[in-house]
């Protein structure tokens, strides 16, 4: 037996296949009809789904209510309850970051009669410089 | 291309289809006309568009198979998930009806059988060049792969096709 006639026998159980197939099969409208039939009946099993999730939601926003009364106040020394510091008093907590070593030198006025060298900001610059 | 047309064109090749959709559901009757109905029911309410880069019949046999893989997904994880009574009914049997046996002649049974035991590629695209008369070209146009994967699984799946039907005394 060749190859051709292989694929022949195997075309020829295909078709009988096809055909037994066929005869079984429900006709075109009678499938649409059940289709449309079946998304209708399963449309009402999607509510439950909505049900959860609405039931979820609330639970949600219940505990996120309760947990925003149970979050604490400002401390007992603090500012009352709806009044801002100004600007000019607040200092970041993390303020003291910034500070870094030297900083006087870079913050003191530049002065064109006198050296780097002889700046020392505990007595002022001024004070060293008048006679005792 | 939108309703009258298109209902047209599923009917004449709802014969086809349904093979098609029995073949993606290794034979189980429920499941294949239940991808049957989804699949119509996306061409028909405009869900699944056909965009004319390969005939109709290619793109409606794509899209039932890929039903088919969606449904199979569906029920494994309802089965993982143990989420079965949502449906408010038994998922389908998975091994053919009595009834489908019974009507079934011999040759058919063994044929049945036989493809069963090839790799999913392999069956498919038997199935469409046998089957359905497609081309392998056309074949790998349905299944997503390259011609030369197609030709691969054809010749693959012919050889294991013989060797399990000689096996069985059938041709």
């Amino acid at each position: 037996m060749n190859r051709r006639d292989d694929d022949q026998e195997l075309a020829a159980a295909f078709s009988a296949l096809r055909r037994a197939e066929r005869e079984q099969c429900p006709p075109f409208a009678e499938v649409v009809r059940r289709g449309r039939a079946r998304s209708l009946r399963s449309e009402p099993s999607r509510r439950p789904g909505l049900l959860w999730a609405a039931a979820a939601a609330i639970v949600l926003a219940g505990l996120a209510a309760w947990l925003g009364l149970r979050t604490p106040g400002p401390p007992p020394g603090g500012l009352p309850a709806g009044a801002a510091p100004s600007l000019a008093e607040w200092r970041s907590p993390t303020d003291f970051l910034l500070e870094t070593s030297g900083r006087e030198i870079l913050t003191a006025p530049a002065g064109l009669d006198r050296s780097l060298l002889d700046f020392n900001p505990t007595p002022s610059s001024q004070e060293r410089r008048s006679p005792s | 291309m939108t309703g009258e047309p298109v209902e047209r064109y599923l009917e004449e090749l709802h014969l086809a289809s349904a093979g098609w959709a029995l073949s993606c559901c290794r034979w189980e009757r429920d499941e294949a006309e239940e991808v049957l109905q989804m699949t119509y029911l996306k061409v028909l309410d405009g869900r699944a568009r056909f965009d004319d880069r390969s005939s109709f019949k290619t793109w409606l046999f794509g899209v039932i198979r890929r039903t088919a893989a969606e449904r199979r997904r569906s029920r494994w994880l309802r089965s993982v998930a143990g989420l079965r009574w949502r449906d408010g009914r038994p998922s389908p049997a998975p091994v053919p009806t009595p009834e489908s046996l019974l009507g079934a002649a011999e040759t058919d049974r063994s044929l049945r059988a036989a493809l069963q035991t090839l790799p999913a590629r392999q069956r498919e695209v038997l199935h469409l060049v046998f089957y359905q008369d497609l081309t392998v070209e056309e074949a790998a146009r349905v299944l997503g792969i390259s011609l030369g994967s197609a030709r691969t699984h054809y010749h693959r799946g012919k050889g294991a096709l013989h060797e399990r039907l000689a096996r069985d005394g059938r041709p």
